[in-house]
């Protein structure tokens, strides 16, 4: 009989949906329409007669009824169950496919919706055994449920059929089939019947409850609280906006229908008993927002029941003798992990913009919109004698929990009647409940913007170390399976090179040096001219590694400044344009410390630094602190400890500036001898005189861009002085020599 | 001949007004500019930021004096007092008054003869005299400021309390603000005056940096000393302390001491009727009369005379003294040094620890916070070792002794968020050394990741003392307090690597406020009190399930080291990732 109503029911929904793809194709769209809705009536009521016998009756009776009956028919029952529970997947899998447009959503049907379909078909009895139970003749409503079930699994499995044909050559990528199979498992659990845990495995260990932060409780906590909303972020995150959404809605219809058939849809049907208890509301509110995106709607939720929802979960208002497999308890948990996580990864996920304050006193005005609601209908419901207390605040519930002052509060009431009617309101109590929790929403504002400071920066930090990957893998490649010891450039030799380098400070917009190439080779002195804020220290900078390079390439010696940082600098001495030394060591500690950090053999060391404290007369003070040096002596100090370790590229940075005559002549001596060694002296100065009788070659710089690297000879041959050129590219206004 | 005496007199008068219209200029001037460098007036620029900056000054006045208001009313159904409250508001004055004194006086050591702006402001074409009491003004403008934020709420509190009390008439409220101020005139004045010895010891200490050492040493000593004489005064057997059975012996020997407290104040307590009046044989309570308006005109007086002799003593040589503390005292070695070479690793730790031991007032900040620590952790856990305890007492002080242990090593660590910024501009010069940055990064971690153990294991040998727990547990807690103290220390490096503030410090020294050390700070806060929340969570759970603590202190073992691990593994990743980028010197 029930096999006869599946097959007539398969024929009638495949000639009303063949007839809507070839017959009347225009429309095709408005017939889907009319079939689902004709499978969800179906769906609903089995559903309402199903749990008639599952809830109304004794559940517990239900309990791992599989295993006490054993066997063939046992494991028949087993998998029954499990049917019932897939096929509320698989049946919102379908029901959603005409309203998508989604590639997932006929993946969905194809791979989920229509297996499941075909073997809760083969389970069919005992799904229906599972469904009414052995006392069925008690129940009017299970007659029903027998024929309801075929008739549905007829008219899915042809809708099933008509998607899987229409969407054959509906591909997705690999990456993608992993993903939204891996979400359509986790799916099945979002649309898990209450009952189900009871079911399988019992009531649960009656001496334990989860209540209190116990183990169990904990677990719940855990599960529902961090692990699942983490596990569906990872897995979505990646997704399209579309997909996300769609993923999101599945959730949240899986969890609103079952909390309406756990109701038997009382929560329709009874004004008192409407879902105005705050997470009750969440359920049905949270779906509503991710289907039509009402943004100030959802911000309402974003603020207001994800804390209510948190709060739920920590202090559960069930039963104390409750048991973990209780479905009621998985229904509160269900409720609440919903209310709780939704608004949050409908941000995180991108769904809906990351609030500002502005949203939060929207979502206020919501709030209050709420709370008069609540009030009105607590109070005349109350009064016309259907004890209503949605969101608690016309019961002493939440003030037994805040002790003896908030219950002296609750007792002030104000009574009035209008006719017959005597209505009671508590003024103080309601008022003060209202602003506390209000306040509560600005405090989770606070938490949210902390939550995503931290979101930014470990975005921030996993975008940083992925480049950092895949440059050191690009230098890998560069190298050819040489070793990272080795230069970039084998064939460098001692030279320090620019090659398209430029540079932007933070979220600046402008480059500060753009686009500088030049080379300098062994034995140059080189100058760097150009005005105050022309970028020659940012070069500097950059070279020497306090700052990153923004585009090009720099390289010392073959080794490249960005990727190989730490061999360039071994052949690197700097001296930067404001002294920066550690006050409370002496001279002589400070260039030690820069010895050892460029491990200087102790002979080489003992040599160089008595030549140099002899060469800038500080054999008196090389041993004081450096806090009592002057500011000559300091910048003494600074250039030794760059020579300590007889650098082949030594860059200073206006090494001059404040340095007395004698000093100045030492220091010039210095740089000449280094070069004439077969280094490189690499200098910015404003000192053109100096610049002009010292450097073999020069580079002037303007505004972030080099105006020429030539030798000295050529510049004074062509405008007669180095400083004639320098006015006339910097300030424009000496022409050449002989003009 | 008279006219042109006349004139002569009307031009002197002119010239005087003159002169005075000028030298008036240049001190509006010279207050305004020290003003603007120190406090942010951005918040003045737009409407908005006007009324919330006012809305929420208000909100914070009012926040305090109800705090005041309520805490008032609890001590009198404790206390059992009704006139004696303002007594209580005495000793506070009091104590207030001294704390204060010592703190202007050591400011204004700093301010007049140390500050940053002295070398600029040596150079502007005033009298040192106007220069000296522009700074004791813009001091003094600090100070009512200070005294907004604390005192004058509190006193408001008190004075409120005492009118609903029906001790003090409505109009006492207003009034006692005015002598309240005059309180905090004379108290820079005095720290001023003060400031000159202040000066001498300062710079003794500079010369001999080993009396400073003596001295902390003597001090920490002498607090040590003290503490552990106090704890062997408490009883050890359990129920010798029961404060319920003994409130009413405690309650009046608290009164009898507050009461006889306040007749060792004596100028305080001139200051104190000035405020808020004089009590009589014929009402109950406080009135203003005549005789406190005479009090108010002694004190005026003596900020007038005060004011003389500060600036009569101190004028002439401020110049001077100011000046010379730009200079350094240079101390020449004649032994002669030598050059020895060392693992480039142990110099960065080497060069760290010489930093730090040579800053004699860091090292022993931290380590009077590592030393005291135990002592205190002994000091209450004698007293609750007194108290007759039930199950749940047990399980609630075994939490308070772990917040007690995590909070102080996890506030002394909140000094790290500073600890790279603090280089100013030689941190930039670190980068340019060939070696990963992570060893002279973490090197300057090291002094603080192991003097905490030392520190830690004391607290686990007090705990064990006190708590009847295994010697494991004991161990679980200290790897566990470990853990907590590590993960801070690496959070707050990371703090300050992400939002470096080198160039502040490089221009404006150590007294900048840093938002790093500010959220070190709340969450060093937060986070030791959800700690002694778990742990007693965990506590009450292992006892409840297994008779024994041992599943709790494995829990938090393992919380800590995960905590540890993870801040560590952070802050590696953040120098890898950001510490060139972050760290970028300043545009030239």
């Amino acid at each position: 009989m029930n096999y006869v109503l599946l097959a007539a029911s398969f024929a009638f929904f495949a000639i009303i949906l063949v007839l809507a793809r070839f017959v009347f194709k225009k429309a095709e769209r408005v017939l889907e329409f009319v079939v689902a809705g004709l499978l969800i009536a179906l769906f609903l009521g089995r559903f309402y007669c199903y749990l008639d016998v599952q809830v109304s009756g004794d559940w517990l009776h239900y309990t791992q009824l599989w295993k006490n009956v054993g066997g063939f028919e046992g494991a028949s029952l087993f998998f029954g169950e499990m049917c019932l529970w897939f096929g509320m997947g698989a049946n919102l899998f379908l029901l959603m496919r005409p309203f998508s447009k989604q590639k997932s959503s006929s993946w969905f049907v194809k791979f989920i919706s229509l297996p499941i379909i075909v073997v809760s078909i083969i389970c069919m009895n005992p799904m229906i055994k599972n469904m009414i139970g052995e006392q069925h003749n008690t129940f009017e409503t299970m007659k029903v449920v027998e024929y309801l079930l075929p008739i549905e699994l007829g008219g899915t499995l042809a809708f099933s059929v008509y998607y899987f044909v229409k969407d054959f050559k509906v591909r997705l990528p690999k990456v993608d089939r992993l993903h939204v199979g891996l979400f359509a498992s986790l799916g099945m659990f979002a649309v898990m019947p209450p009952f189900i845990p009871a079911f399988f495995f019992g009531a649960g260990n009656p001496n334990t409850h989860p209540l209190d932060m116990v183990f169990q409780h904990r677990l719940l906590i855990y599960v529902l609280l961090i692990f699942v909303p983490l596990l569906i972020y990872f897995l979505l995150r990646r997704h399209s906006k579309d997909r996300i959404r769609y993923c999101l809605i599945f959730i949240s219809l899986g969890v609103m229908f079952n909390f309406c058939f756990m109701n038997k849809y009382d929560c329709f049907l009874y004004p008192w008993k409407w879902p105005f208890h705050l997470c009750n509301t969440a359920v049905f509110v949270v779906p509503f927002c991710f289907i039509f995106k009402p943004k100030r709607l959802f911000y309402f939720t974003y603020f207001i029941n994800v804390f209510g929802a948190l709060l739920a979960m920590l202090m559960p208002n069930y039963d104390e003798l409750i048991t973990i497999f209780d479905p009621s308890v998985w229904q509160f948990w269900y409720n609440h992990a919903l209310a709780f996580w939704m608004p949050l990864l409908g941000v995180a996920l991108k769904l809906y913009d990351r609030p500002k304050l502005k949203q939060y006193f929207y979502s206020s005005i919501w709030f209050l919109g709420y709370y008069i609601l609540v009030f009105v209908l607590n109070t005349v419901f109350t009064a016309y004698g259907h004890e209503t207390d949605f969101f608690f605040i016309n019961s002493d519930f939440i003030a037994d929990k805040l002790g003896t002052f908030a219950d002296k509060v609750f007792l002030m009431t104000y009574e009035f009647d209008i006719g017959k009617v005597h209505f009671v309101i508590r003024p103080l109590y309601q008022s003060i409940y209202f602003i506390v929790y209000l306040l509560i929403g600005f405090g989770v504002w606070f938490v949210y913007q902390l939550g995503f400071d931290i979101a930014d920066s470990h975005q921030a930090l996993h975008i940083k170390l992925k480049g950092i990957r895949q440059d050191k893998i690009a230098l890998e490649s560069i190298l050819n399976g040489r070793s990272i010891e080795e230069p970039m450039d084998k064939d460098a030799g001692i030279k320090l090179e620019l090659e398209h380098f430029s540079k932007k400070y933070g979220a600046n917009k402008h480059y500060s040096v753009h686009d500088a190439s030049f080379t300098v080779e062994a034995g140059e002195v080189f100058g760097f001219l150009g005005p105050n804020g022309a970028g020659k220290s940012t070069i500097i900078k950059s070279l020497v590694g306090i700052q990153p390079i923004t585009e090009g390439k720099m390289r010392i010696c073959g080794y490249d400044v960005q990727s190989q940082p730490v061999q360039a600098k071994s052949n690197i001495g700097f001296v930067p344009d404001h002294y920066a030394l550690y006050e409370k060591l002496t001279g002589r500690e400070y260039i030690n410390y820069i010895a050892d950090i460029f491990e200087v053999s102790k002979e080489d060391r003992e040599e160089r630094i008595n030549k140099y404290v002899k060469l800038f007369e500080l054999e008196a003070s090389i041993d004081n602190k450096i806090k009592t040096y002057s500011h000559g002596m300091k910048q003494k100090i600074t250039i030794i400890s760059a020579l300590v370790h007889n650098p082949k590229v030594w860059i200073l940075d206006e090494p001059l500036t404040g340095l007395d005559p004698t000093s100045i002549y030492q220091v010039k001596q210095c740089m000449i001898n280094h070069a004439k060694e077969g280094n490189i002296v690499f200098f910015s100065s404003h000192l053109i005189d100096i610049v002009e009788k010292l450097c073999d070659r020069v580079g002037v710089i303007k505004k972030g861009e080099i105006q020429r690297v030539d030798t000295v000879a050529n510049i004074e041959k062509e405008y007669g002085t180095l400083e004639k050129y320098y006015l006339s590219v910097i300030g424009d206004t000496v022409t050449k020599a002989g003009e | 001949m008279e006219e042109a005496a006349k004139k002569s007199w009307k031009e002197k008068l002119n010239f005087a007004k003159a002169r005075f219209k000028e030298g008036w200029g240049k001190f509006k001037a010279l207050v305004l500019v020290q003003l603007k460098d120190k406090i942010d007036f951005s918040w003045t620029k737009t409407r908005k930021t006007r009324i919330q900056k006012t809305v929420f000054a208000i909100l914070k006045f009012l926040v305090i004096a109800l705090a005041v208001f309520g805490i008032l009313n609890i001590v009198k159904l404790l206390f059992m007092i009704r006139e004696e409250i303002l007594s209580y508001y005495l000793v506070f004055l009091g104590i207030f008054v001294v704390l204060n004194l010592i703190t202007v006086t050591l400011g204004l050591v700093k301010s007049l003869y140390y500050a940053e702006d002295n070398k600029v402001l040596v150079t502007y074409p005033v009298s040192s005299g106007k220069l000296f009491l522009s700074k004791i003004l813009v001091y003094q403008i600090f100070e009512f400021k200070k005294a907004l934020d604390l005192l004058v709420p509190v006193t408001v509190g008190f004075i409120v309390t005492g009118f609903f009390f029906g001790i003090v008439p409505i109009y006492t409220i207003i009034w006692s603000l005015i002598p309240l101020m005059l309180i905090s005139v004379v108290t820079v004045l005095l720290g001023a005056l003060l400031s000159i010895p202040g000066l001498f010891i300062f710079k003794t200490f500079q010369r001999l940096p080993i009396l400073e050492l003596i001295l902390i040493v003597l001090l920490v000593g002498a607090a040590v000393y003290g503490l552990i004489y106090v704890i062997t005064l408490i009883p050890i057997n359990k129920g010798d302390i029961d404060i319920i059975r003994q409130w009413p012996i405690i309650r009046s020997n608290i009164n009898s001491f507050i009461l006889e407290f306040s007749k060792y104040i004596y100028p305080i307590t001139f200051a104190f009727r000035a405020m808020v009046g004089e009590t009589g044989a014929t009402y109950s309570g406080y009135k203003l009369m005549p005789y406190t308006f005479g009090r108010f005109g002694i004190i005026l007086a003596i900020a007038v005379v005060l004011l003389v002799i500060v600036f009569l003593i101190i004028k002439p040589f401020f110049f001077n003294m100011m000046t010379k503390t730009f200079e350094f005292e240079k101390k020449n070695i004649t032994a002669e040094k030598h050059n020895k070479p060392k693992q480039k690793y142990v110099a960065f730790v080497g060069k760290e620890l010489k930093l730090v031991f040579r800053d004699f007032g860091i090292s022993a900040s931290y380590l009077s916070v590592y030393l005291l620590t135990p002592i205190l952790l002994l000091f209450i856990d004698r007293i609750f070792m007194a108290m007759d305890r039930s199950s749940t007492g047990d399980l609630i002080v075994f939490a308070i002794n772990v917040l007690l242990i995590v909070l102080p090593l996890l506030a002394s660590s909140t000094v790290i968020s500073t600890i790279y910024s603090r280089e100013g501009r030689a941190a930039y010069l670190k980068k340019t050394k060939p070696v990963k940055p992570y060893f002279p990064l973490i090197s300057k971690l090291l002094f603080n990741l192991v003097l905490c153990i030392p520190s830690i294991i004391g607290c686990g040998v007090v705990f064990s003392q006190f708590a009847q727990v295994s010697t494991f547990d004991i161990v679980a807690l200290c790897i566990a307090v470990i853990g907590f103290q590590y993960g801070h220390i690496f959070y707050s490096a990371a703090l300050d690597l992400m939002n470096p503030q080198n160039e502040l410090y490089a221009t404006e020294g150590d007294s900048i406020s840093n938002p790093n050390e500010r959220k070190s700070t709340i969450f060093a806060l937060v986070f030791s009190a959800a700690i002694a929340f778990i742990s007693y969570v965990f506590f009450k759970e292992s006892i409840n399930q297994t008779k024994t603590y041992d599943i709790a202190f494995i829990k938090l073992m393992i919380i800590g080291i995960i905590f540890m691990v993870i801040m560590f593994i952070l802050l590696i990743l953040k120098i890898k990732a950001f510490y060139i980028d972050r760290q970028e010197a300043s545009r030239e």
